[in-house]
């Protein structure tokens, strides 16, 4: 509820059901009405006086009873209105009462949280009344210019001062909250620059609006923090500074932060396990949500879920793709003030097998003369060949094996994971490709033997190289022919995911491998051990590169180091695991954040296709083609700026069409908010005035300072009429008299300071009293005669 | 009167005794009861009279007229001037004190914080002057009034008349209106001889009444003094909870504020105080206030020594 007079002055109210106790301010007239006081009765001999002193001062006794009871009503109504937490909005008057030109500068959040919605208006909204309500009270001479905390795109909308309010109010009408984090320190590093642009006489005004984000004001980063600090203050030294905050009370909200596959790579037909991660952000009571699983845009499952205050939950959801394809999930939230992070989405291309491609160096008469015949066997342990040297071993995997030379023939686009087994080297261009595989999210086992060219794999695949290596081959480490020097493994308490499955089997293998000879790696800072020998030197090392995994096993894949493939049962499941964990990420590439761009290398022919947006809106490839580092040709759009599925549509030749789903950074989702003594020592360390206070009506601009707030002056207002209706309920005229100090302190000390405010006080008093003794009637004395008063 | 078994005049006798305590007679012993003008009496006394005789007091000459006695021919005066003045020298006489008590239901009053109602207080001041002045040899007698004149002993000079005054003023309880004009104006017609009216009321009444009726008898040329008897509460109202207040002559109750009206009640009191002043002085009358929480050992001999130290004061134009 607002009571706006005006440009000037709007009251409003925090709690506006509370002003019903203003019904309290009744009380004392119902009281005086309904129980009269029985008085005591006492004979009085001089009754006619009394009499006469009534008759003579009724109107006087009546007005003073009046004025008692309208004291006694008004400390009802300010407890009632105090209750009500009133907000008193001068920004306006502020601003009006001074003539001189002042040119604003406008820093607005647009950022995720100021899409949070209480009572049907978001903080957005509340930010840019505020906005707009400032240019509406300026004055003629007033220039404005305005910046956006957002993540991507320029902060300044605004740039050179304008003077004409209406093209003004139009550019903020046209700015909507985004869906980003927003970037705080570039923004105000922005703002300072404008303010040292020169714009003539008049003062700077910064009106930062905003909701004043824990996690985004206060951020835990001390680097940041610091830098931020520095902004302000730099901002506060030039200018102005005023501090709208939009926030209002702290909101609990619910969020699904995480969604992903648990499943490696999805195969049609085959279970798939989903998980879904719901985090409650606030305190307070539990929250009772639904939780909806849509499949392609179909509901699959609903569930109640509670969320306990600060808590997260897990939610898994199998489900069975009937075809292969790119599929949609999402999850839905059920919503809150916040709807925007109550959805996530995941795009999830089914596969009909998962695609391994095997590359070996060697072929021969024996099948396991090839290095890739054990990885192929355990793969695909009774498979039969489908197509000349491939064999579809499982429901799950195809595997393909070549020859080292024919890598530079393949395309990678297939395959989900490449296994190189003893390659002697490779080439740039067979580096490049598979960079950008794994960098797609591809994965890549390396499995190395005695055809290895040290110095090259370093060269090309090392950190002067590719990058791809988990690190650098030294060494080759022999057991000069006898199995006793044998290296064994050591698998170190099975920490690592990879060895999750031998974890708790006594009997499963790892440990009776004997290992005759591997090359000595120096692992790179990246890199983890997975597996080491009993030298303690890496037997499995592991990194992630761009969205993929790469996985460097530092002995042979055949039986020519070790007695591993042939002699272990532990070979066929680690195997499986390789290639799983290899390709855990394997559609990491698929689903990103907010601002975060879309990716994919597409081949010199593909030049037609759009983008299409979850609004529906279109972008065609042309625009959106450039080139990589390497010299690729690849689609790239940073216009995710919306949550959803984002669909890319290549034609000829490729004619493939892929899912890319978008969230939002549920960094936004904590709503805690800084509050202004926090803000003020912990950022700001300024003191700047901060406008706390909102209400949901049109006018939102409220009042509440720190350090002057309204609830305060309140509070001070009732505590002195108590002690004038305590006085007053005494005698009338000391009652009067302590009204009038507590006026006259007021007043003195708003103009002129707390000494002039007591001096003023004192005055009062000292005034009554001496008007007080010089009216007194104390002539008469017990012992006077007539001729003493003669 | 020895032979009464009447238990409440038994009661009556023994309280007379008790009108008098001996702190305030050591108190009123050195001093004594002055007039204010010169009066007639009965027998030879201390006090000036309207008589001029042949004591030893020169007063004034006057013309010769025929049928005066020529012994006081002042012939000095006939060597001088040659016409014939007679030497006229004043007369002593003893007088007469009337003490008036009211004994209206309103001298039963007693607040809180007095010692004694205000008839009780005027019982004991009239005790006390009338044995100040029955040791001067003068006469006093006593009349009481309570919306008429009530009970009249008459004036005696015999010491023991002291006890049958005490009695009857014990003996009056109080009942009714004050009436004190009409029973002024009563009195004045009933005293055939100038003499000494001392009124011992709290004059709660119609105030011009009682101004006539005590012009009336200053006219007669009665030395009228007025000790008006207050309650101290009347005086300092220190009531404080809302109270409804009984009128104890008839007057209408009055629910009352105390903190809200008590300044203004003491406005009109002290008002009330000063026009009775007024009127007292304009009369040539003394007034004087007995607030009944006061000792009469200390308000009494400071009335007497004002009397002493303005002895002229209403004397006759």
């Amino acid at each position: 509820m607002t009571i706006d007079t005006g440009s000037l002055l709007a009251l409003g109210f925090g709690s506006p059901w509370l002003l019903l106790g203003a019904a309290l301010a009744a009380i004392p007239a119902i009281l005086h009405l309904l129980f009269r006081r029985e008085h005591r009765a006492e004979p009085f001999a001089a009754n006619r006086f009394l009499a006469e002193a009534t008759r003579k001062h009724s109107r006087r006794l009546r007005f003073q009873h009046w004025v008692l009871l309208i004291v006694r009503t008004t400390i009802l109504l300010l407890v009632a209105i105090a209750l009500a937490r009133p907000v008193l909005d001068i920004s306006d008057a502020d601003i009006s009462n001074d003539r001189t030109n002042v040119h604003h500068l406008f820093i607005l959040d647009a950022t995720l949280s100021m899409r949070h919605s209480d009572r049907g208006q978001r903080r957005f909204d509340r930010g840019r009344t505020i906005l707009q309500r400032t240019v509406e009270a300026s004055h003629d001479g007033d220039t404005f210019r305005l910046l956006v905390i957002r993540g991507a795109g320029p902060p300044v909308v605004i740039a050179q001062a304008a003077g004409r309010r209406p093209d003004v109010l139009a550019e903020l009408d046209r700015l909507e909250p985004t869906w980003e984090t927003g970037r705080e320190v570039e923004t105000l590093q922005a703002a300072l620059a404008l303010l040292n642009t020169p714009t003539g006489s008049g003062r700077n005004r910064v009106s930062l609006v905003t909701d004043l984000q824990r996690s985004t004001w206060t951020p835990v980063d001390p680097g940041l923090r610091d830098r931020l600090r520095r902004a302000l203050s730099s901002i506060r030294a030039r200018s102005e500074l005023v501090i709208y905050d939009v926030g209002g009370p702290a909101a609990s909200n619910a969020a699904v932060v995480g969604l992903a596959s648990e499943t490696p790579v999805a195969i049609a037909g085959e279970p798939v396990t989903l998980r879904a991660t719901v985090s409650h952000f606030g305190t307070g009571d539990p929250l009772q949500r639904q939780v909806e699983w849509h499949v392609d845009d179909r509901l699959v499952s609903r569930r109640g879920l509670v969320l306990v205050a600060g808590g997260t939950t897990t939610l898994d959801w199998t489900h069975r793709f009937a075809r292969a394809g790119e599929h949609h999930i999402e999850v839905r939230l059920s919503g809150d003030g916040l709807p925007d992070d109550d959805h996530r989405h995941l795009a999830l291309p089914v596969r009909d097998r998962l695609q391994v491609l095997l590359v070996g160096n060697r072929t021969g008469s024996r099948p396991d003369d090839a290095s890739t015949f054990y990885v192929d066997a355990a793969l695909d342990p009774g498979g039969l060949s489908s197509e000349p040297n491939s064999r579809a071993h499982s429901s799950q995997i195809v595997t393909t094996s070549i020859h080292g030379r024919r890598l530079v023939d393949n395309d990678l686009e297939r395959p989900d994971c490449v296994v190189l087994c003893d390659v002697p080297r490779l080439d740039r261009l067979e580096v490049s490709r598979l960079a950008r595989f794994v960098a797609g999210g591809g994965g890549l086992v390396i499995g190395l033997g005695s055809s290895i060219d040290t110095e090259a794999w370093n060269r090309l695949l090392g950190e002067q190289g590719a990058n791809l290596l988990p690190g650098r081959l030294g060494n080759l480490v022999a057991a000069d022919g006898s199995t006793q020097a044998a290296a064994v493994f050591d698998p170190a308490g099975y920490a690592h995911p990879l060895l999750s499955v031998f974890r708790g089997l006594d009997d499963n293998g790892l440990a009776t491998t004997v290992t005759l000879k591997y090359l000595r790696a120096q692992p790179h800072q990246a890199s983890r051990v997975a597996l080491a020998f009993d030298s303690g030197d890496p037997a499995i090392l592991c990194r992630r590169f761009g969205h993929g995994h790469v996985v460097l096993v530092t002995t042979s894949l055949d039986a020519r180091w070790t007695t591993w493939p042939v002699l272990s049962t532990s070979f066929p499941p680690m195997v499986h695991e390789l290639v799983r964990f290899a390709t855990s990420s394997r559609w990491a590439a698929r689903n990103h954040l907010v601002g975060q761009p879309i990716t994919r290398p597409v081949g010199s022919s593909t030049t037609t296709g759009i983008l299409l947006a979850p609004d529906g809106s279109q972008l065609p490839i042309q625009d959106l083609l450039s080139k990589n580092s390497a010299g690729g040709r690849r689609v790239l759009s940073n216009q995710t700026l919306m949550p959803g599925i984002y669909r890319l549509s290549l034609e000829r030749p490729s004619a493939t069409t892929e899912s890319y789903g978008i969230n939002v950074d549920t960094s936004e989702s904590d709503l805690a908010a800084t509050g202004g003594p926090t803000l003020r020592t912990g950022l700001l360390g300024i003191d700047s005035p901060i406008y706390t206070r909102w209400h949901n009506a049109d006018a939102p601009v409220l009042f509440d300072q720190p350090g002057r707030p309204l609830g305060r002056i309140l509070l001070g207002v009732l505590l002195g009429l108590l002690l004038v209706e305590a006085t007053m309920a005494w005698r009338f005229l000391p009652g009067v008299t302590t009204l009038g100090m507590l006026l006259a302190t007021v007043i003195a000390g708003w103009w002129a300071g707390a000494m002039a405010g007591a001096a003023a006080g004192l005055a009062v008093a000292a005034a009554t009293a001496l008007w007080t003794r010089r009216n007194r009637y104390g002539r008469h004395r017990w012992w006077s005669t007539a001729g003493d008063t003669a | 009167m020895t032979g009464d078994l009447n238990p409440a005049t038994q009661v009556a006798r023994t309280s007379a005794t008790s009108l008098l305590d001996s702190n305030l007679q050591s108190r009123l012993a050195g001093l004594s009861f002055q007039t204010r003008r010169p009066l007639e009496g009965p027998v030879t006394g201390r006090h000036r009279s309207r008589q001029r005789g042949f004591s030893a007091e020169f007063a004034e000459h006057r013309e010769y007229v025929p049928g005066d006695d020529v012994r006081y021919v002042d012939w000095k005066a006939y060597g001088r001037s040659d016409r014939y003045y007679l030497k006229e020298f004043e007369d002593e006489t003893n007088f007469t004190c009337w003490l008036v008590l009211d004994t209206s239901e309103s001298m039963s009053y007693r607040s809180g914080t007095a010692t004694e109602s205000k008839l009780d207080h005027a019982r004991r001041a009239a005790a006390a002057l009338a044995w100040l002045i029955l040791r001067g040899a003068d006469a006093v007698g006593l009349v009481t009034i309570a919306g008429k004149l009530g009970r009249l002993v008459p004036p005696s000079t015999q010491p023991s008349h002291l006890d049958q005054l005490n009695r009857a003023m014990l003996d009056a309880t109080p009942a009714g209106p004050s009436g004190l004009g009409a029973a002024f104006r009563d009195l004045a017609t009933r005293l055939t001889r100038p003499a000494v009216v001392i009124c011992f009321s709290d004059l709660f009444d119609d105030l011009n009444e009682t101004a006539a009726g005590l012009e009336q008898l200053a006219w007669r040329g009665h030395d009228v003094a007025v000790l008006q008897v207050i309650d101290p509460a009347e005086e300092d109202f220190p009531f404080e909870e809302p109270t409804r207040f009984l009128g104890m002559e008839g007057e209408a109750d009055q629910v009352v504020e105390p903190r809200a009206l008590a300044e203004a009640y003491r406005v009109e009191f002290r008002r009330f105080l000063d026009d009775i002043s007024s009127r007292c002085r304009s009369m040539r009358m003394d007034h004087a206030l007995l607030r009944s929480d006061v000792p009469l050992a200390t308000s009494l001999p400071r009335f007497l020594e004002a009397r002493l130290r303005h002895p002229a004061r209403g004397a006759a134009p």
